[in-house]
C-alpha cells in the first residue's frame, strides 16, 4: 500500500536477509499479491454494484462481498470462479502485514508509508469485526411508550414459545434452518423437553395468503382451510419481502395436534403475522405458540419516546429535519435525557441508536412514531481512528515526495522546439 | 518536427471549435418559422416591471428563491434555453426574458399559449399521441398545438408510470416528458382562473348577504365575503369541526375547485412575520381566509388585487394601468416578504442567474483557448510568450469566475460547495484547472496551461448542458440527511478534489499518449520526463484525497445510517477509485509496468473516475437517492469507449515501438533513465 517514489527509477528492493521466514514473508508481503488483490477487488466491486440494480443489495451483499467464495452460478462468464471480497480482504491484510509492516524497510522515509499500512490494517480489522460481531436493527416507539426490544431489518425466525409453563424462554429457529430449496420439502424440529415435532413445509421468502382458486397459486399447494400461499416474485429490497410458511405440531405418537399456515403482511407500517397467528396448539396439558416474526432481542436499557418533532420544507413533505427527545433507562433504573437526529445518533452503554425513520403516513405535525436503528458494533469507532493515521501516514509520505519532487523538477523545461 | 506544435495548436483549436458548435447545436433547437403579428402578442412589459417582479420572492420546493429563478427554469425545463424568441412580421424577432413570459401566461394565457415553448425532439413522439408533427424531425411547439392531444398524452403518462424507468424508449420519455410539461404549464395557465371567471351563486342559494346575488356571477373575493358570513357556511364548518363528512354546499365546492387549481404553483402571499413557513399560493389565501388562518386578513385583499389584474388584463386600452398595477403588487410583495424575514437571500439568488458566472467563464476559457493555440504558431516569440502570459493570466481570472460563482452558491445555499451532482462539476473543473496552473508555474511549458484551460472549458460546457438537461432547479433544498456542513465541507469537498485529481492525471497521461501517437516530441525527452512526473504525482495526490475522502464518508454513514460500509454503489464507486490507483502504483513497485504502461493505466483510471462521478447515480439504487439522474447511460458509454480507444492505441504504439526497440536494442527514452521498455517492463 505505498509509493515509495514519484521518480520512475526502478523500486528499492527491500533489504535481504536470509532465511525461511523471510523467503515466505517475501512471498506473501510481495507486490504481485497486493496488485492481483487489488484488481480483483475492483472486478468484485464492479460486479457487485451492478447487480446491485437486479438483485437488490442485500443478494449482492452475501453473494459477493461477505462471502469467502463466490456462488457457481455468479462466476464469470459462467465458468471463470471469482474469490469473495472477505477472502481478498483477508489476503490483503496478511500481505499488507507482510509486506507493508514486517518486511518493509524501516527509517525516517517509509514511517508515513508503515502508518498508512498499519491504518489500513486497522480498517479491515474492523470491517471484520462488524462483520462477525455487529448486531443491528430497529426499534419503533410511539410517543409516549418505551422499549427495550429490538428488530431485525431481515432475518426471519420461528419463535416457539409455552404459555404458562415452567419454561418461559423463546426458543428461536433462524430461517437457514426452515429454508428449503423446493417449497414441498419439509424441515422437522424438536427440542428435548418439547412434547411434540415442528414441520415447518412450503416456505417462502415472499408470499402472500390467498384462497386456494387464486390462479397465482402453484398447482399442487397445500391449503389449510380454504387458504393457500401465493408466492410472490422475491423483491431485490430484501426487507420488502413478506415470508409465509406452513406449521404441523405432531406430537411424539405421531398425531397432528395443530397446523396452519402464517404469513406477514405490513399493516399501518407495521409488519403483523396474519392468519391464525400465533399459531396455538396443545399437547397434553401444556400449550404452546409458534410465531413467524423478524428476529428480535432486547438490549440492557430500555427507551421511552418522549417526543418527536418533524419539520417540512414550506409548501412540501419534505422532512427538513426531524428529531426523538428520548429518556434512556439503563439496567440501574438511572435515567438519561437525549436528542437524537440525523448524523448525531445517541452513544451508550456499547450501543449507537440512529434517527432512521418516522411516522411519515401521519399528516405534518402529528407524527405518530419514531424509528431507530440500534447497533451494538465493537469496532464502532476503529474507521475514525484508522483515517487520522491514514491521512498522518498519507501526508508525511506525500509531503515529504512532494517536496523532493518540486525540489528536482523546478527547472523549466524546454517547450516543444519550434 | 518544427511543424509539430503548429499542428498540435491548430488541431486543438480546431477540436475546440468543433465541439462549441457541436455542443450548441445539440443544445439549441432553430425557432420555427411561425411569424406573429402585432395583435397575436401581449403588451410588452416595461423594464422596470420587470425588474421588480424578479425580484419578487417565491417558495419552490422548500426553497426560497427570485421569481426569476422560478421562471427561469421553468422555461429551461420545456425549451432548453430560458427565454422566448418570437419572430414578427418586420422580420425583427422579440425576446421575451423568463419572467415577463411567466406574466403572459398568467394573464395573457390566449396569447402565452401560442408561443413556441415545447421542444419536441423526435417528432414521431407526436404521431405516438395522434398529432401531426411539423416537417422538422427537432422542433418547437405551442400549447395551443399539443393541447389538442391532451388527454392522449396524459393516458400515456398514467400508463407509462407503470414501465421501469430504464425500459421505457426514448419515445416513450419523450411522452411522459411532453406530458409532465403540459400539466406544469396548465397549472400556470389556471392559476388565475378564478380572478378570470368569477364565481356563479347558485339560483337557490337562499342565505343573506348572497342572496341577492343568487344566479349572478360575481367575483370570486365578492362570494367569498358574502359566504363566510352565511348561515350555510357557518353550519358546515361547525358541522366539519364535529367531523360530520356531509358534501359541501354547492357554492363551496366551486370555490374549493379554484382554491385547488390556484393551489397547483406555490407562489403568491410570502409568510406572515409569525409563522416564517406560512408560504401560500392564491389556493391558499382561499383557504386561510375561510378556515381564518395565518393570511385571513390580508386574503381578501390580495385575491381582489389579482381579481384586479386579470380585468385589467382584459382591456388592452388599460396596458398602462396594468404595468402599474403589477409593478405595485410586485413591491408590495416584496415588502411582506421583507417583513416576515423571509426575503434576505432572495436577491442573491436573482443576482446568482442574472449574473451567470459559470457562462462567463466557458467564453474566457475559449477565449484562451484560442489565444494559447495561437502562441504555439510561435512559442519562443516575443508575442508568443506574451500571449502565453495573458494566457495564464486569463486562466487564473477564468478560474476566479467559477471559484465566485461557487461562493455565491455557497452564500445563497448556507451550505458547502457540493451538495448535488450538479455542483460537482464547476467545482471538480475548478480543483484540477488550480492544479493544472500550479503545475504550469514550476514547468513553464504551456502544457499544464492548455490543460487548465481546456478543462475549465470543457467543465462549464458540461455544466450548462447537465443544467440544461436536467432543467431543474440547481440549489434543491437538502433531504435531512445532507443538512450537515461538517460534512459537506470536509468528506464531499475532498472526495471530489480526488476525482479532479484522478481526472487530471487521465489527462496529462493522455497527452502523453498523444505525443507518442504523432510522433510529436520524440527528441524532447525533458517533456516526456515532465507529464511521466506530472501523471505520476497527480495520481498520488488522487490516492491521498481518494482515500481519506472514502473514509470520511464511511464515518459520515456510521454517525447518519448506523454502518461505516454498506457496499453502496456511491461508495463502491469511490472504492474503485482508491483501489485502482494502489494497484496502478503497486504495479509500479512489482516492475509490472514502467513509463507508458503507467500513463495507460493513468489514462484508464478516468473510467474508473467517471463511474463514480456519474455512473453510479443512474443505477438508481442504494442510499444516496439524492444522487440519482437519469439518461446519461449513452453519454457514459461514449465517454468509456473515448478513453479505452485512447489506452488502446497507446497500447498499439507501445507495441510497435517495442518491436522496432527489440531490433534496435535497448533505448534511452526518457529523463536519462535507461529502460529497456520492453514488452517484459510493460507487461
Amino acid at each position: 500500500m505505498s509509493a515509495e517514489s514519484p521518480t520512475l527509477s526502478p523500486p528499492e528492493t527491500p533489504r535481504r536477509r536470509a532465511g525461511m521466514m523471510d523467503r515466505i514473508l517475501s512471498l506473501i508481503g510481495s507486490y504481485h499479491i497486493a496488485v492481483v488483490v487489488f484488481l480483483l477487488m475492483i472486478l468484485l466491486t464492479l460486479l457487485g454494484t451492478f447487480s446491485q440494480k437486479t438483485l437488490g443489495l442485500y443478494q449482492s451483499l452475501n453473494i459477493y462481498f461477505t462471502s469467502w467464495v463466490v456462488p457457481r452460478e455468479h462466476w464469470l462468464l459462467g465458468f471463470l470462479p471469482l474469490p469473495g471480497m472477505a477472502l481478498l480482504l483477508a489476503v490483503m491484510f496478511v500481505n499488507l502485514l507482510a509486506g507493508g509492516v514486517i518486511r518493509i524497510r524501516k527509517n525516517w522515509r517509509t514511517v508515513g508509508n508503515v502508518i498508512a499500512h498499519l491504518s489500513m490494517l486497522g480498517l479491515i480489522a474492523a470491517g471484520a469485526v462488524s462483520l462477525y460481531y455487529k448486531q443491528e436493527g430497529h426499534m419503533r416507539i410511539f410517543e409516549g411508550e418505551s422499549s427495550n426490544r429490538v428488530q431485525a431489518f431481515q432475518d426471519w425466525v420461528l419463535e416457539v414459545r409455552e404459555a404458562g409453563g415452567a419454561d418461559s424462554r423463546i426458543y428461536m429457529i433462524q430461517e437457514t434452518a426452515f429454508r428449503t430449496d423446493s417449497p414441498a420439502e419439509t424441515t422437522t424440529f424438536h427440542r428435548t423437553g418439547w412434547p411434540f415435532e415442528l414441520k415447518v413445509s412450503g416456505y417462502q421468502k415472499n408470499a402472500t395468503i390467498t384462497t386456494t382458486g387464486d390462479p397465482g397459486v402453484l398447482a399442487g399447494s397445500r391449503n389449510i382451510d380454504g387458504y393457500t400461499l401465493r408466492p410472490l416474485p422475491v423483491n431485490p429490497q430484501h426487507e420488502a419481502n413478506m415470508a409465509g410458511v406452513f406449521l404441523d405440531a405432531v406430537d411424539l405418537s405421531g398425531k397432528t395436534v395443530g397446523s396452519t399456515l402464517l404469513a406477514q403482511v405490513i399493516r399501518s407500517g407495521e409488519i403483523v403475522t396474519r392468519a391464525d397467528a400465533p399459531f396455538s396448539f396443545t399437547v397434553g396439558d401444556r400449550q404452546f405458540s409458534v410465531n413467524l416474526t423478524r428476529e428480535t432481542w432486547e438490549v440492557p436499557f430500555s427507551i421511552k419516546l418522549d417526543d418527536f418533532k418533524a419539520e417540512y420544507y414550506p409548501g412540501t413533505l419534505k422532512a427538513k429535519e426531524f428529531e426523538s427527545h428520548v429518556t434512556m433507562t439503563n439496567l440501574e433504573g438511572k435515567d438519561t435525557k437525549f436528542r437524537i437526529w440525523m448524523n448525531n445518533p445517541l452513544r451508550d452503554s456499547g450501543y449507537v441508536a440512529y434517527q432512521t425513520s418516522f411516522d411519515s403516513d401521519s399528516p405534518p405535525g402529528q407524527e405518530k412514531y419514531s424509528v431507530l436503528t440500534v447497533v451494538k458494533n465493537p469496532s464502532d469507532q476503529w474507521p475514525l481512528y484508522s483515517m487520522i493515521a491514514a491521512t498522518v501516514g498519507l501526508l508525511i509520505t506525500f509531503l515529504t515526495k512532494l517536496t523532493r519532487f518540486i525540489r528536482r523538477t523546478a527547472v523549466p523545461v524546454t517547450p516543444p522546439a519550434a | 518536427m518544427k511543424k509539430a506544435p503548429v499542428f498540435l495548436g491548430i488541431f486543438l483549436a480546431l477540436t475546440v471549435i468543433v465541439s462549441a458548435l457541436y455542443l450548441s447545436s445539440k443544445t439549441r433547437i432553430a425557432d420555427p418559422a411561425r411569424v406573429f403579428t402585432a395583435s397575436q402578442l401581449a403588451p410588452a412589459w416595461k423594464p422596470e416591471v420587470l425588474k421588480v417582479m424578479d425580484r419578487v420572492a417565491k417558495t419552490d420546493d422548500g426553497r426560497t428563491k427570485a421569481l426569476h429563478t422560478f421562471a427561469y427554469y421553468e422555461l429551461l425545463r420545456n425549451r432548453a434555453i430560458p427565454s422566448v424568441r418570437l419572430k414578427l412580421e418586420d422580420k425583427t424577432t422579440r425576446t421575451i426574458p423568463p419572467v415577463a413570459w411567466f406574466l403572459d401566461v398568467l394573464l395573457f394565457p390566449e396569447v402565452a399559449n401560442r408561443y413556441p415553448i415545447f421542444n419536441v425532439e423526435d417528432s414521431e413522439a407526436l404521431l405516438q399521441v395522434g398529432l401531426n408533427p411539423h416537417d422538422k424531425r427537432r422542433d418547437k411547439y405551442a400549447y395551443e398545438e399539443l393541447a389538442p392531444a391532451r388527454e392522449q398524452f396524459f393516458a400515456a403518462r398514467t400508463r407509462l408510470a407503470e414501465v421501469p424507468a430504464e425500459k421505457l424508449s426514448r419515445l416513450d420519455q419523450q411522452v411522459n416528458n411532453l406530458a409532465t410539461n403540459l400539466i406544469r404549464y396548465e397549472d400556470l395557465i389556471n392559476f388565475l382562473n378564478f380572478a378570470r371567471k368569477g364565481i356563479e351563486v347558485p339560483k337557490d342559494f337562499a342565505d343573506e348577504p348572497l342572496k341577492s346575488k343568487a344566479g349572478q356571477t360575481i367575483p370570486l373575493s365578492e362570494a367569498l365575503a358574502g359566504l363566510k358570513e352565511s348561515a350555510t357556511f357557518k353550519n358546515f364548518m361547525a358541522a366539519a369541526r364535529t367531523g360530520d363528512r356531509s358534501p359541501m354546499p354547492p357554492l363551496l365546492q366551486s370555490i374549493d375547485l379554484f382554491l385547488r387549481e390556484s393551489s397547483s404553483i406555490t407562489w403568491y402571499a410570502p409568510p406572515t412575520a409569525g409563522q416564517p413557513d406560512a408560504w401560500v399560493p392564491a389556493g391558499g389565501l382561499i383557504r386561510d381566509y375561510l378556515t381564518d388562518g395565518p393570511h385571513a386578513a390580508s386574503a381578501l385583499g390580495h385575491l381582489q388585487t389579482l381579481e384586479k389584474l386579470t380585468a385589467l388584463a382584459a382591456d388592452p386600452a388599460k396596458n398602462g394601468e396594468l404595468q402599474a398595477a403589477v409593478l405595485a403588487m410586485g413591491q408590495g410583495l416584496i415588502a411582506d416578504a421583507e417583513k416576515s424575514n423571509t426575503y434576505k437571500k432572495v436577491p442573491l439568488d436573482h443576482g446568482y442567474l442574472k449574473a451567470g458566472l459559470f457562462g462567463w467563464a466557458k467564453w474566457v476559457f475559449l477565449f484562451l483557448f484560442l489565444l494559447l493555440s495561437l502562441s504555439w504558431l510561435a512559442p519562443a516569440s516575443g508575442w508568443g510568450r506574451i500571449l502565453t502570459k495573458l494566457s495564464l493570466w486569463g486562466g487564473f481570472a477564468g478560474f476566479g469566475l467559477i471559484l465566485a460563482g461557487i461562493t455565491w452558491r455557497v452564500l445563497i445555499t448556507g451550505w458547502g460547495p457540493i451538495t448535488n451532482i450538479y455542483e460537482t462539476i464547476p467545482f471538480i473543473t475548478l480543483m484540477a484547472g488550480v492544479f493544472a496552473l500550479c503545475m504550469e508555474l514550476i514547468f513553464k511549458n504551456r502544457i499544464p496551461l492548455i490543460v487548465a484551460i481546456t478543462c475549465g472549458a470543457a467543465g462549464m460546457f458540461l455544466a450548462g448542458r447537465f443544467e440544461a438537461g436536467d432543467a431543474a432547479d440547481t440549489m434543491p433544498s437538502l433531504v435531512a440527511v445532507l443538512r450537515s456542513n461538517y460534512w459537506l465541507w470536509t468528506h464531499v469537498t475532498t472526495i471530489n478534489i480526488g476525482y479532479a485529481t484522478v481526472l487530471l492525471a487521465a489527462i496529462f497521461s493522455m497527452i502523453y499518449i498523444f505525443c507518442r501517437l504523432f510522433d510529436i516530441t520524440r527528441q524532447n525527452k525533458a517533456l516526456f520526463r515532465m507529464l511521466t512526473q506530472s501523471a505520476y504525482g497527480i495520481l498520488c495526490f488522487g490516492l491521498v484525497f481518494s482515500l481519506i475522502g472514502t473514509i470520511l464518508g464511511g464515518i459520515w454513514g456510521n454517525d447518519s445510517w448506523g454502518r461505516f460500509w454498506g457496499w453502496d454503489p456511491k461508495e463502491n464507486g469511490a472504492l474503485v477509485i482508491v483501489l485502482w490507483c494502489l494497484a496502478v502504483l503497486h504495479m509500479r513497485l512489482a516492475g509490472w509496468i514502467k513509463e507508458i504502461g503507467l500513463h495507460l493505466c493513468t489514462a484508464f483510471g478516468a473510467n474508473f473516475c467517471i463511474f463514480s462521478w456519474f455512473h453510479v447515480n443512474v443505477l438508481n439504487v442504494g442510499l444516496h437517492s439524492y444522487g440519482f439522474t437519469q439518461g446519461l447511460e449513452e453519454k457514459l458509454i461514449l465517454a468509456y469507449c473515448i478513453i479505452s480507444l485512447v489506452v488502446l492505441l497507446g497500447a498499439v504504439v507501445k507495441l510497435l515501438e517495442s518491436l522496432a526497440h527489440k531490433q534496435a536494442g535497448p533505448t534511452v527514452i526518457s529523463g536519462g533513465t535507461v529502460a529497456k521498455d520492453s514488452a517484459a517492463a510493460a507487461a
